[in-house]
């Protein structure tokens, strides 16, 4: 009998080691450890709410259903885009705002740097969709894409621009820096069910677009980051679980109060959460490369790519410079029309030996 | 207690190392005798094969004098060898050939080849290989054009003017650059491809399977249906055109498609560069027991016969498919559907024996 039990758990352990042994990031190994609460399975806590950032999710979706009419022709007016972008004097029509206009928006959220270059792309944008042509696929999927005269993707650099700057931004950065973390978290917001902190935590979380069940063995669901959240599965990482884990965990942290594992969730969200703008990258990289010789599809996974690598920057403990992001797209010069296939090699081992993932073909 | 442990940490290893594998594909068959015989006896020995014979050609080419019409000769038949011996290493474009730094494909065998590029290139003597709006101007398909596009004498004329040989001399040597570094590569990649389980689109099944389809499909319809007017672009039907055929100017476009054939039917039966035949898909399907959709009965031999109707239609046209597109031979539209009837034989039924998924299509919706 006891022979049984400890072979049991030697097994068991032994199974323990090797499974975390597939693990190719142990950013997440000291995370938490045995709290003397309950920590949930899923998000679904009873007084989480991130109406605001659904509604912002859904502005954006909007935004991007319109600006992608150029790409079959549409004449794109800049003064709507910018209407909606700013959600000044213009009238949503998606379902999701049948009843109720938003009042949220998304340019007051957008890093302040990146206001003005979201407006001039939209500018460039409506220019080209009059005066510009759209280039055309050539594996008979006739996919129908608008770039500039140097083949970057307006539309690509708005709305994963807008991802970056500003989902990722408030996500990673804002909501969870010291100035909106040390907050009151004992008395309840004035007519709500929730504190102060437990509101800003879940603001964070609402910038990913995850379902409140998301896992690596669930994506179904997610927009936006939640969407290409699925990128990182790809490459074997395991960033779906440990950056729900760690958003659960640093909730069910501030409901009790624990401050430690609560800032050791941020360390997490922010480490894990760099993981999908990575392997979006790289998937797009890799796409560019299969693609080199297509122009059309080869300059819209090179955009969708500079896109994500620029969202980088806006990680306040980003794991990349600043110059070593710009370094990457660099590498892919200043005219996508004239890049080379080792151009885009190089800017993918860049990125990649960044954050040391040696399997870079794989995403 | 000693002994229970250690089977306990066996047993461990395994169910922790077992977690790490994605689905495998029908248990019962497995696949590691089929990527080690397709590497050490297809695969490595091809590409060494063509290494050679493009080492050959840049011999000939060194050696090439323009005042003397055999050398010419020499040079236009090692050309002609070499771009068949390309045919059986062109369905192996994964792994370090698609590696951003070979492309092996893509560089190579562009066709048709734009002559105006060419000229210009020729013409200016400035130009970057390397970019992929070049692609049309290099490998085989340039070649092609630049060593049979004129009588003999007129080639010996223009072949005398160095900025022509440069141009030639880039093409060859950008080509052995990129074949030498699959080569190498492959020396390490070997192990990673004969060690892969599991059917995932990183694996080597589906690496294979991919490939080999992909080679297939393009042999089918960018060698032969699109120039001889049985293929639709968005639907629509696209008229023939002759000079849209692998090997043009050298007039070498059944023969090529028959290498390529061949050599897809090596692969299939698992026949080595020596001759020696090994496992191929065409064991395991046999092992799976697997039945055709598309004819009554054993796949592995439906797809063997196949392969075997495909070499006999093409085997008896007397001109080259540019010229029988030309004179609007009524056969023409019989071999197309022999060749796409192989077609579903591999894409459906040996696709789905070996559990994997046809990545060709990109399926991102953005």
């Amino acid at each position: 009998m006891n022979f049984l039990k400890q072979t049991f758990t030697f097994v068991a352990l032994s199974t323990l080691v090797f499974l975390t042994s597939c693990e190719k990031d142990d950013k997440n190994a000291d995370q938490l450890t045995n709290p003397s609460y309950v920590v949930p399975e899923t998000y679904n806590f009873e007084n989480a709410s991130y109406g605001g950032q659904e509604d912002r999710l859904n502005m954006l979706a909007e935004l991007e259903a319109y600006l992608k009419t150029a790409n079959s022709g549409g004449v794109i007016d800049a003064t709507k885009a910018k209407a909606m972008y700013a959600n000044d004097g213009y009238t949503w029509e998606s379902d999701t705002f049948a009843v109720v206009q938003p009042t949220k928006d998304l340019k007051s959220k957008t890093h302040p740097d990146q206001q003005a270059e979201v407006e001039a792309l939209i500018d460039q944008l409506a220019d080209l969709s009059v005066n510009g042509s759209s280039t055309t696929s050539l594996d008979g999927s006739d996919k129908t894409y608008l770039f500039d005269e140097n083949g970057f993707e307006p539309i690509q650099l708005i709305a994963k621009g807008i991802m970056g700057s500003c989902f990722y931004f408030q996500g990673t950065s804002s909501y969870l820096s010291d100035a909106k973390m040390n907050v009151e978290n004992d008395t309840l917001v004035e007519g709500k069910d929730y504190t102060k902190m437990q509101h800003h935590w879940d603001e964070a979380f609402g910038y990913l677009g995850a379902p409140v069940a998301f896992s690596g063995s669930n994506t179904s669901g997610g927009v936006y980051w939640g969407k290409y959240a699925k990128k990182t599965s790809v490459g074997s990482l395991t960033t779906i679980d440990d950056l729900m884990q760690a958003f659960i965990s640093g909730r069910a942290a501030i409901n009790n109060k624990d401050y430690d594992a609560r800032d050791k969730a941020i360390g997490v969200v922010r480490a894990q959460w760099e993981m999908i703008p990575v392997a979006s990258a790289l998937h797009y990289l890799n796409g560019a490369i299969a693609d080199v010789a297509d122009a059309a599809l080869r300059n819209h996974k090179l955009s969708e790519a500079i896109a994500f690598t620029s969202a980088l920057k806006y990680n306040s403990e980003s794991s990349i410079s600043a110059s070593q992001v710009d370094a990457i797209i660099a590498a892919l010069g200043a005219n996508l029309n004239e890049v080379t296939a080792e151009q885009i090699g190089e800017a993918r081992t860049l990125l990649a030996e960044a954050f040391n993932i040696t399997n870079a073909s794989e995403f | 207690m000693k002994k229970i442990l250690r089977f306990a940490s066996v047993v461990g290893v395994l169910i922790g190392f077992s977690s790490c594998d994605s689905e495998k594909p029908n248990d019962s068959v497995g696949y590691s005798d089929l990527f080690e015989h397709t590497a050490d006896n297809l695969i490595i020995p091809s590409y060494a094969q063509f290494q050679s014979d493009l080492s050959a050609l840049n011999a000939d080419f060194n050696s090439f004098d323009a005042s003397e019409v055999q050398s010419l000769e020499r040079l236009q038949e090692q050309f002609k060898a070499t771009y068949l011996s390309w045919q059986s290493i062109s369905a192996f474009n994964f792994g370090p050939a698609a590696e951003y730094s070979a492309l092996l494909l893509m560089n190579c065998n562009s066709f048709p080849t734009n002559i105006a590029k060419i000229e210009d290139h020729v013409q200016s003597g400035s130009y970057n290989l390397g970019v992929p709006s070049n692609y049309e101007a290099k490998g085989f398909p340039a070649l092609d054009y630049l060593l049979f596009h004129t009588s003999q004498s007129d080639l010996l004329i223009e072949l005398a003017d160095s900025s022509r040989v440069n141009y030639i001399s880039d093409c060859i040597d950008d080509m052995q650059k990129r074949i030498d570094e699959v080569v190498q590569s492959w020396d390490s990649y070997r192990a990673v491809f004969v060690a892969s389980k599991g059917n995932d689109r990183a694996s080597s099944l589906s690496l294979l399977f991919n490939n080999f389809l992909y080679d297939y499909e393009n042999l089918k319809r960018d060698k032969f249906a699109l120039p001889s007017g049985f293929a639709t672009q968005y639907g629509i039907p696209v008229s023939a055109d002759h000079a849209l055929v692998e090997g043009y100017y050298s007039q070498m476009s059944f023969e090529l498609l028959d290498a390529n054939l061949s050599a897809l039917q090596k692969i299939y039966l698992g026949i080595g560069l020596d001759g020696v035949d090994g496992v191929g898909i065409f064991d395991k399907l046999k092992e799976y027991n697997a039945q055709s959709t598309v004819v009554d009965g054993d796949l592995a031999l439906a797809i063997q016969e196949q392969f075997e109707a495909c070499r006999e239609a093409i085997s008896v046209y007397t001109n080259d498919l540019s010229s029988e597109i030309e004179s609007n031979n009524l056969n023409l539209s019989q071999t197309s559907n022999t060749l796409q009837k192989l077609v579903p034989m591999i894409k459906n039924d040996m696709r789905s024996y070996l559990s994997v998924t046809v990545t060709s299509t990109d399926a991102d919706g953005d």
